[in-house]
């Protein structure tokens, strides 16, 4: 199992800041990385795909919508990132359609930059507890553990005669597709099979 | 008593799956042909719904077994992905007297129970789009044709063969539990099992394959 990262993006954090110093303690140095170029923070998440919290700054700059253009970008990219919009703005002041937009794709919350350390730092642990029990994420990560080499190949079949790679099948997890909510149904309804079967009663 | 009246159409030509929709066929003709069993194989070019609507009614006066190794759609057995040749509103009644099985997806659905409407004395198919994994076709091929070779190597009732097909479903699952890698073919079996549409009344689900005789 890969470890958790925690990645800021931020052009007003530094690494020096105690609650970056806090969680580098906590959860490694080389686990814990701050991007004040949001692009390069997006280069990094979609280049070391694993269960990942983002702090997220909503804005950058002159760039008052940099923050949501990203969250847009990971969730097209990866289901394993637990992101957090950093942002003074009230919520009455983003736009609807952005909202809505971030509710359907699960943002999983508002922070103000300002808040105590103690606050992160429960958000932290909120995020891993939420992507350690996810079945987009644990269908994601068994995934994940093929061979590079055969993300391009046919995969499955459905008898409606689509045919999927690995990578497209990555997809619609990550876009929550009517295949990708099917997968997760499957996981539930083999969970649920197993744990209530009375198997000497089918061995027979 | 020694005839049987079995058709096994086959959409061997479509893209994706033409070559599975084949060798399912095979799988099955080839143990056809150990139990000395004669069948009806009809490729591609006759799954269309002219040939469906001349044919069938020279079978359907007596009790019938129709296979169908194909895509489908909630109301249609489709050849090629678009032309129905079984459908809802066209050529259902056909069906009449039939045993009518089929790997297709969704049919389950609406295709199914008008089948039973119209008179078929059994349906069994799949009411989603169940997937196939690939470079394991043998197991889902073996799950296809699991009903039909317990139907007739055995003298049981339509009923207690889909009993068995369902206990084979979970042997198989159970079969990967050690190996976290196949988690995806226990996946597409739990799918398939849970999509399995039975449809017979109370006297058909007891027909054994005596009743398909004549």
């Amino acid at each position: 199992m890969n470890n958790l990262k925690i990645i800021f993006i931020d052009d007003h954090f530094s690494t020096d800041m105690a609650i970056m110093i806090l969680l580098k303690e906590q959860y490694g140095d080389d686990n814990v990385l701050l991007f004040k170029q949001p692009d390069e923070g997006l280069q990094y998440i979609v280049e070391n795909v694993g269960k990942t919290v983002v702090f997220l700054d909503w804005e950058f700059g002159k760039d008052l919508d940099k923050g949501f253009r990203m969250f847009r970008q990971i969730y097209e990219k990866t289901s394993l990132v637990y992101v957090i919009m950093m942002t003074v703005k009230q919520t009455s002041l983003i736009e609807h359609e952005k909202l809505v937009e971030l509710i359907n794709h699960h943002a999983m919350g508002f922070i103000d930059s300002s808040v105590g350390i103690s606050i992160f730092l429960e958000q932290v642990e909120k995020a891993e507890r939420i992507l350690s029990t996810r079945l987009d994420c644990a269908l994601e990560e068994w995934i994940l553990n093929h061979p590079d080499d055969t993300f391009n190949n046919p995969y499955m079949t459905t008898r409606s005669g689509r045919t999927y790679t690995l990578n497209q099948v990555l997809a619609e997890i990550r876009q929550g597709t009517k295949l990708g909510t099917d997968l997760q149904k499957n996981v539930l309804l083999l969970a649920i099979d197993l744990l209530t079967r009375n198997k000497k009663q089918i061995d027979d | 008593m020694t005839n049987l009246n079995i058709i096994v159409a086959y959409d061997n030509k479509v893209p994706n799956l033409g070559d599975y929709f084949n060798d399912c066929k095979n799988d099955i003709q080839g143990f056809f042909d150990e139990q000395g069993i004669k069948a009806h194989f009809w490729d591609s070019r006759k799954c269309n719904q002219v040939h469906i609507d001349l044919q069938i009614p020279y079978f359907h006066h007596q009790p019938f077994i129709f296979i169908a190794y194909s895509h489908g759609s909630k109301e249609a057995l489709v050849e090629n992905e678009v032309n129905a040749y079984v459908k809802v509103n066209m050529n259902v009644g056909l069906f009449k007297n039939s045993l009518f099985i089929s790997n297709a997806c969704k049919i389950g659905e609406i295709l199914g129970k008008t089948l039973i409407e119209k008179g078929a004395l059994s349906f069994i198919g799949f009411d989603t789009e169940a997937a196939i994994i690939r470079g394991y076709e043998q197991i889902f091929i073996e799950c296809d044709n699991y009903f039909l070779k317990l139907f007739f190597v055995q003298e049981i009732s339509i009923k207690e063969a889909l009993i068995s097909l369902i206990r084979h479903y979970l042997r198989l699952i159970d079969k990967y539990e050690s190996d976290f890698e196949k988690i995806d073919i226990r996946l597409a079996l739990i799918s398939l099992k849970e999509s399995l549409v039975r449809l017979y009344n109370q006297t058909s689900a007891l027909h054994t394959k005596t009743h398909f005789y004549y």
